[in-house]
């Protein structure tokens, strides 16, 4: 058979039939290639630099050592900026939770209209760029911004500095950031609660709250540890919002890996804090599936 | 119940104000008369927008953007694409787990490969061209368009393919005329998305480009270390205004709630 341009054709079931992994294969090939060498290769390399006596000059002959594991976890100052990451990162993770939970909650109960602008008014912040966000934080938090001032009229102080380059702004900028992905994947697991469940409790004599801590709130933990997951994971690994927020007092691990890169070049060095980095949010991840595996097995 | 019901919905109202707030900040800032990045604005005036327009450095910033944005879309269609159709329209053992490893760059720390790239080309290629920037930032952003794009070929089934072609349709025709338009929705708002994350992207961005190639993020991020002027805000409000038009779209076009559904 032959068709308009003059090329022969083959017919497509046989196509499908005789060759498809072939198909498959060139289709996956091109990802395939990228993947491999901008995502596996690039991990596997920060992985090899840090054990690396030679530093850089991989070529040049390869010889093994842990000193620039055995300096991180020595450094006192270091382990001091990982613990309060994943501190920082916990507490953020809690707070968007809780914030967020209602929310959800009124998105997968109410009327396809309200859904689609609440919708709307959450993936507005979740596109947007991270560096515009945590201005937008700067401008609040600042001495003398809306934040500052409005703890004042209540009669809470915020010192000299108010809250830019505190603490207390880091996680308000993480929490900002990681609220929208919380919000949007808690709503799509509280979907998946049937609300005639809830109303089934209701007729038998269980009320709101009753309804909510038995029936509605263990269905929903799969969304609940996918989402603080998902929260922990985008803190502990940033950047741009301790360093525009956080102020030179109070780094997190993204920024001592900056300086050992960027600016010092050390890059074993920032090799060995990748890797712990990329441990701690793979034991994080572990961690969670195995809870959602336990709960799995016993539901 | 009703009682409950409404302080729901105060509580829905203060969370979405929380969420909105900033970016209304950001834009009244933007407009503010005075020199210092404050809020509320002293006056109003559209004279930092004025600087904005008028300031080269910028003005470049926002090029390399484009162009970088722009690359990035390319090269995620060119791997994207087929990627979606093999697990869209193939049956094969492993499709879910490939399926599921086309979105491993999301679970990444990005930090951790900003580290390595930056040392992979500081190592092989000297001064990074914008292209080097669309290509590392595909890797991140391709996995959205995977997943937009395979849900609607899926919705096309091959069998249209193979009917379109047993008509007498060569495979070109048969895409053209019947699988583009049915898919051509999700397409594009994919090619949004990646477009705008693109454009957003900083970590990976300050980590790989040395001197000489500035995305307006970068750009973005020296200027706040140094000098709090509303013409951040301004251009923070441009970022706004793009991200609200790319929203709108791809509501338009296949619905924000499917585009951010996770799995």
């Amino acid at each position: 058979m032959t068709n308009a341009i003059g090329t022969a054709v083959v017919t497509p079931q046989a196509t499908d039939t005789k060759r498809p992994y072939l198909a498959i294969g060139g289709l996956l090939a091109p990802i395939t290639v990228v993947y491999l060498l901008l995502l596996l290769l690039p991990l596997v390399l920060v992985a090899l630099l840090s054990v690396s006596a030679s530093g850089i000059d991989l070529g040049h002959g390869f010889s093994f050592t842990l000193s620039f594991y055995e300096k991180y976890f020595h450094s006192a100052y270091e382990m001091s900026v990982l613990w309060s990451s994943i501190y920082l990162s916990v507490v953020c993770s809690v707070i968007v939770l809780v914030v967020a939970y209602p929310l959800a909650y009124f998105m997968s109960r109410t009327s396809p209209r309200a859904r689609r602008w609440l919708t709307l008014l959450v993936a507005l912040p979740f596109l947007m760029s991270a560096v515009v966000r945590t201005i937008a934080w700067t401008i609040m938090l600042t001495k003398g911004g809306v934040i500052p001032g409005a703890l004042a009229f209540f009669g809470i102080d915020t010192g000299p500095v108010g809250l830019l380059f505190t603490k207390t702004g880091i996680v308000i900028g993480l929490a900002y950031i990681a609220l929208p992905y919380m919000i949007l994947v808690l709503a799509t697991a509280l979907d998946k609660v049937p609300e005639r469940l809830e109303e089934a409790a209701g007729s038998l004599g269980a009320n709101g709250w009753t309804k909510f801590w038995l029936v509605v709130f263990p269905l929903s933990i799969p969304g609940v540890l996918a989402g603080t997951l998902i929260s922990f994971t985008a803190s502990i690994s940033s950047f741009v919002v301790p360093a525009m927020l956080g102020g030179a007092k109070n780094n997190m691990v993204g920024n001592e890996i900056y300086t050992q890169t960027v600016t010092l070049q050390q890059w074993s060095y920032a090799g060995a804090m990748s890797t712990v980095l990329v441990a701690v949010v793979v034991i994080a991840s572990l961690g969670y599936s195995m809870l959602a595996g336990r709960l799995n097995r016993s539901a | 119940m009703s009682g409950s019901r409404m302080w729901l919905k105060v509580y829905v109202t203060l969370v979405v104000v929380v969420l909105i707030a900033p970016v209304i900040v950001v834009v009244l800032t933007s407009l503010s008369a005075g020199n210092y990045l404050h809020f509320p604005p002293q006056g109003l005036s559209l004279k930092w927008y004025q600087d904005v327009i008028n300031d080269n450095l910028w003005l470049q910033a926002v090029r390399t953007s484009i162009k970088v944005s722009l690359g990035t879309v390319v090269v995620a269609l060119v791997i994207g694409v087929p990627a979606s159709i093999a697990v869209a329209w193939h049956e094969w053992p492993g499709r879910r787990l490939v399926e599921n490893l086309l979105l491993t760059p999301l679970m990444v720390p990005f930090i951790v490969l900003a580290v390595s790239y930056a040392f992979m080309f500081s190592h092989t290629i000297g001064q990074t061209q914008w292209w080097q920037l669309s290509i590392v930032f595909s890797v991140v952003t391709v996995p959205y368009l995977c997943r937009t794009l395979s849900v609607a070929l899926r919705m096309v089934s091959k069998t249209q393919e193979e009917a379109a072609m047993s008509l007498g349709a060569s495979r070109l025709v048969a895409w053209a005329l019947v699988i583009a338009p049915a898919v051509r929705n999700a397409l594009f708002a994919g090619c949004f998305f990646v477009f705008v994350l693109s454009f957003d992207e900083l970590v990976i961005a300050i980590f790989v480009a040395g001197a000489g190639l500035t995305t307006l993020p970068m750009r973005l991020y020296s200027e706040v270390q140094y000098e709090l002027e509303p013409t951040v805000a301004a251009v923070s409000t441009l970022l706004i205004v793009i991200t609200v038009v790319a929203v709108l779209f791809m509501e338009r076009l296949v619905g924000v709630r499917r585009l951010l559904n996770n799995r």
